[in-house]
């Protein structure tokens, strides 16, 4: 067994790594290879399924598969019915209730093994097929079928529905889907996708953003935390940090900051940037409403957020520390929080958890909660990712 | 294939707990579960949290300026 890599295989890592971002981000243009697909495709339904070649439908993307799919498979319907004109229809809300339910529960009958979202894993198998770790016949047959490039595949008895890969992708440094312009993805019929640092919102929001017309007043009613997050990552990005100053600067006032510096050992797995652990309260006033937020970043991404605290706030310690929850019944046998995200893992003492494993503690007990003050939680604080 | 429960039903990519022994929902409207033994944490947008021991997961709440409430935070 190898134990240890040469140099000349070190540096093939990269190489192979590049040549799958390349297939995806570079290549995509030239659509799937249909000789490889159907070569690969057959081998698969055969080796496997013990079936013959399934006829191919080639789809421009996701939408036009799914559409043809229910067509056929729940309308008995022919691909010859098939027209643009119900594509059209879909986006105008036009069609029929039914048909579109239809529609959205067969995107859930896409493979997982076929299509983009396996270069990570078959690149890695790919770099010891070459390094002569590995070779393995149907790994090799399935790496062939996966470099076609097709984007994503509905395969059924006698027919599978192949979707090409979109013809443009824009993205950032760190290879995530990104456009401060316009659409980062865009499909051979048209359909787009608009990205921030990978993360996806609508086209009615990115125009809104684009214009300047998205205000603060829609910003602070927005319910989903990593929407808030790309708005200010576009503000930012667009403009500098004066972009998101300018945002705010008309309904917020910063009022306290707070620091938690953590030991080297708690920043692993984060990006170590000087922002995490710093923690502002803004605090102010819209349409007589007071209004409050803690200014904080995520320790993976260093995306920054704004999170809704109770205007009745006066630092940021405490304010920060109020959005935790825990039981009152378990408060005092914590032994340490970690976050990650929007979520909280809480350790705590071993009677406790014994307690829990028995189902000692009453439902009612369970469902009451409490807060704790800045000093504790942070003085309990372990991980933030 | 290994068993993975999302502990964040409600949030758009989901957090995922893996290898417990066993995951329970003590609440679910606040989405707080008791998970038995070690595990991990996953999601899509941040880091692996691993969990060395059996622990609580609960959801930061927000506060909501216009309804006057806190409510559970999602992404």
């Amino acid at each position: 067994m190898k134990e240890k890599l040469e140099q000349h295989e070190i540096d093939l890592m990269s190489v192979v790594s590049n040549k799958w971002i390349k297939l995806a981000f570079d290549k995509c243009s030239d659509g799937i290879n249909k000789p490889a697909f159907e070569e690969g495709i057959a081998w698969l339904y055969k080796r496997f399924l013990d079936l013959g070649a399934p006829q191919v439908v080639y789809c421009d993307s996701m939408l036009d598969a799914v559409i043809k799919i229910t067509l056929v498979k729940d309308y008995g319907k022919e691909l010859s019915d098939f027209s643009p004109k119900i594509m059209d229809a879909f986006h105008n809300g036009e069609l029929d209730a039914d048909f579109v339910t239809k529609i959205k529960e067969n995107y859930s009958l896409k493979s997982t093994y076929i299509g983009w979202s396996n270069y990570g894993w078959v690149s890695f198998y790919d770099f010891f097929t070459q390094i002569n770790v590995l070779n393995h016949e149907d790994f090799n047959n399935y790496q062939k079928l996966i470099e076609s490039n097709v984007f994503e595949c509905f395969e059924f008895e006698n027919v599978v529905f192949a979707v090409q890969p979109p013809n443009k992708v824009i993205y950032n440094e760190t290879l995530l889907p990104h456009n401060l312009e316009g659409p980062s993805i865009i499909f051979n019929d048209g359909s787009d996708f608009y990205h921030i640092n990978g993360f996806s919102i609508s086209h009615e929001l990115f125009e809104k953003l684009k214009t300047n017309t998205y205000t603060f007043q829609e910003f602070i009613s927005e319910e989903n935390e990593e929407i808030k997050s790309a708005v200010i990552s576009y503000l930012e990005l667009k403009n500098g940090p004066i972009g998101v100053y300018d945002f705010i600067k008309d309904n917020l006032t910063e009022v306290d900051t707070f620091v938690d510096k953590k030991e080297d050992r708690f920043m692993e797995g984060t990006t170590k940037s000087m922002n995490i652990g710093v923690y502002t309260l803004f605090k102010g006033n819209i349409n007589n409403i007071d209004i409050a937020y803690v200014r904080c970043y995520c320790p993976s991404t260093d995306r920054m957020f704004f999170l809704g605290v109770d205007p009745e706030n006066t630092n940021a310690k405490d304010a920060i520390a109020s959005l935790f929850r825990v039981p009152t019944v378990l408060k005092n046998s914590i032994k340490t929080i970690s976050r990650q995200g929007e979520k909280f893992s809480i350790e705590f003492d071993e009677e406790t958890i014994a307690k829990l494993q028995n189902n000692q503690f009453s439902q009612e007990e369970l469902n009451t909660y409490t807060t704790i003050s800045g000093d504790e939680y942070f003085s309990l604080m372990k991980y933030e990712f | 294939m290994e068993q993975m429960v999302n502990v964040a039903p409600t949030s758009t990519s989901g957090h995922f707990i893996k290898g417990a022994k066993n995951v329970i929902n003590i609440d679910n409207i606040n989405d707080t579960y008791f998970v038995d033994g070690e595990s991990e944490l996953v999601t899509q947008n941040h880091t692996t949290l691993k969990q060395d021991n059996s622990c609580l997961i609960t959801t930061q709440m927000v506060f909501n300026p216009f309804s006057k409430m806190f409510e559970k935070s999602k992404d």
